[in-house]
């Protein structure tokens, strides 16, 4: 082994060289292992400090980070509530004005907030993030109070689909990742919505959330195709990928229970348009993603195609505690396919490093045997029996992936060597 | 290109993404509540006598719920003699809903309910699926102040005169409600 070759000392060419932020988890191993290398002979102690040196303790969530936030919203919803209060005093017009006032204060007032943050440093960026997201959420009151003053009758889902549309519009303009979110939910509200507005059942419902979920999941996986994907491609494809995959659980869950409403389930243009539009982005996201992406996408459609399909073997009992041969066969095959869609997302959460999606799976398992069970099971098995069997099961299935890893890695051990 | 100017640069460009979208959302809005803007200030202006829908405590809230004695009201309603299958079938029907207007003498009449779009004529296109009919002209905002009490003795008898326009396809936009003569 050959020694290492000597670094050129590092020369200081800018006086005061730029600190980076880390946590001080990251900074403690960073510690650890630069003392390591020194002990090693890896690199010598000037060095180390010089390393050391790069990074300064930044803690995520400081009280003050916190106290601007809560009052940046207080301030904001207070604004708000003030308005929604005395309107009833003003005359439609003045209304309406008063509504794009609050609304382009909102935009004017972060655009500034934004720029003081670039230049001077001073606006912390959660601040920055809330006076976006109610931006986004003011522009809805203006289409609303619009519609009002101008008595179009504001049960119609176009309001929700425009708001949606210039909330998606305006986080792409400013990269705001709130408005962002705030621009999904009210779309896939909106599908829902329009949906349902022509086709009032559970089937269509359910549907309806499952295709708005495989919409979410592939434009996310669209956003940072293999190849493509720079930190701020990656960013913008998280909430729709996570929110589609809480609209794919929903739509799931809706579809699985045992609900008999009578009447032919038959899709309507909406559905139909939004299954199509659905099916040519999964593919694109196929073709285009990497191994994660296909099998995000793949859990996405298996989950609405099950779905589709649970919706379509309708439950044709009337009363839960005399079911049929068929009625159970149903109920087990919606147990078992939740079971591995639920847990497929878990899965697919550790591999994204997303916390927030293994915990939304999780829940949503919970929370679906616990319906199942008193719902459906409650007759042969009581609840405390099937969360044991649910439990015995998933924790057969961790110990086979388990051993299946450590076979994986044993081979390619022996591969290696 | 210095950090500074590269700033200015991302500031400037996001000031255009930002004006551009503010544009953009101006004109969805404008497309979602484009037919009673264009009855606004497209449609011919009739006279439809009115009153309050409810005449309870008039005058404490700007804003009143107008009825139309003129035009069909809730009589389409099926009544209590009318059997289920009889309700089924009205309320299957009901949805959009279009309703002629005649001129007699200074105010319009309406006609029945139609459901196809009249060929000819002057028309509200309605909505009679919710519990009552609905052509976008069911609000009036009279200040609460006593300047308006003329108003609201003519609402309470049905005699007062709500100034509307309508456009060639039915869609209503109620401008202003006066004492009448």
């Amino acid at each position: 082994m050959t020694a290492p070759p000597a670094a050129a000392p590092i020369a200081p060419a800018d006086p005061e060289p730029k600190r980076h932020p880390a946590t001080s988890a990251q900074l403690s191993w960073l510690e650890r292992e630069v003392e390591a290398w020194r002990s090693e002979g890896l690199v010598d102690a000037d060095t180390a400090v010089a390393i050391r040196d790069r990074y300064v303790v930044h803690r995520r969530v400081t009280l003050a980070r916190i106290v601007l936030t809560l009052g940046a919203a207080f301030v904001g919803l207070g604004l708000i509530w003030l308005v929604a209060a005395n309107l009833d005093r003003m005359s439609p017009l003045l209304r309406f004005l008063l509504m794009v006032l609050v609304w382009v204060g909102l935009v004017t007032a972060s655009e500034l907030l934004a720029r003081r943050r670039e230049h001077t440093g001073t606006i912390p960026a959660p601040v920055l993030g809330v006076v976006r997201m109610l931006a986004a959420a003011a522009y809805g009151a203006v289409v609303f109070q619009a519609a009002q003053s101008l008595q179009v009758s504001t049960y119609d889902p176009i309001l929700v689909g425009v708001w949606a549309a210039g909330a998606l519009l305006y986080a792409y303009a400013v990269r705001s990742l709130g408005s962002l979110v705030v621009g999904i939910v009210l779309a896939a509200y909106w599908f829902g919505w329009a949906v349902l507005d022509v086709d009032e059942t559970m089937v269509a419902g359910a549907t309806a959330i499952g295709v708005a979920g495989l919409v979410a999941v592939a434009v996310g996986v669209l956003h940072a195709p293999q190849g493509q994907a720079t930190a701020e491609r990656i960013l913008f494809g998280i909430p729709w990928r996570e929110l589609g995959a809480g609209l794919v659980l929903l739509g799931l869950f809706l579809a699985a229970l045992p609900f008999n409403e009578g009447g032919d389930a038959t899709g309507t243009l909406v559905l139909w348009v939004g299954l199509g539009v659905a099916v040519a982005l999964a593919a694109l996201a196929l073709v285009r993603g990497d191994r994660v992406d296909r099998l995000e996408t793949g859990l996405a459609a298996v989950a609405l195609a099950v779905g589709a399909g649970l919706s379509l073997w309708r439950f044709s009992g009337t009363e839960l505690d005399d079911l049929t041969a068929g009625e159970w066969a149903r109920a087990f095959v919606a147990v078992v396919v939740y079971l591995a869609v639920a847990s497929g997302y878990a899965v697919l959460g550790g591999m994204r490093d997303s916390a927030r999606l293994t915990w939304a799976a999780t829940a949503a398992l919970v929370l679906f045997t616990t319906i199942q069970a008193t719902a459906v099971f409650a007759e042969i098995l009581s609840g405390a029996a099937l969360f044991l069997l649910v439990g015995v099961v998933l924790i057969g299935t961790g110990l086979l992936a388990d051993r299946g890893r450590r076979r994986l890695v044993r081979e390619g051990k022996e591969a290696a060597s | 290109m210095t950090d500074e100017t590269r700033t200015r640069h991302a500031a400037s460009s996001r000031g255009v993404r930002v004006t551009a979208a503010v544009v953009v959302q101006g004109l969805l809005l404008g497309v979602a509540v484009w037919a009673p803007l264009a009855a606004r200030f497209t449609g011919e202006e009739v006279l439809l006598r009115v009153g309050a829908s409810d005449t309870w405590e008039l005058g404490e809230d700007a804003y009143v719920h107008l009825a139309y004695p003129d035009l069909p009201g809730d009589e389409h309603y099926p009544g209590p003699e009318v059997s289920e299958e009889e309700v089924e079938a009205i309320e299957a029907e009901q949805g959009l809903a279009f309703i002629p207007l005649a001129r007699k003498g200074e105010t319009w009449v309406g006609g029945e309910v139609v459901r196809d779009e009249p060929a000819e004529g002057l028309f509200l296109r309605c909505d009679d699926s919710q519990w009552e009919l609905r052509c976008g002209i069911e609000t009036a905002y009279l200040a609460t102040g006593s300047e308006n009490d003329a108003v609201r003795d003519a609402l309470r008898t049905d005699n007062a005169l709500a100034t509307v326009r309508v456009d060639g396809s039915g869609h209503a936009a109620l401008i202003g409600v006066s004492a009448g003569s």
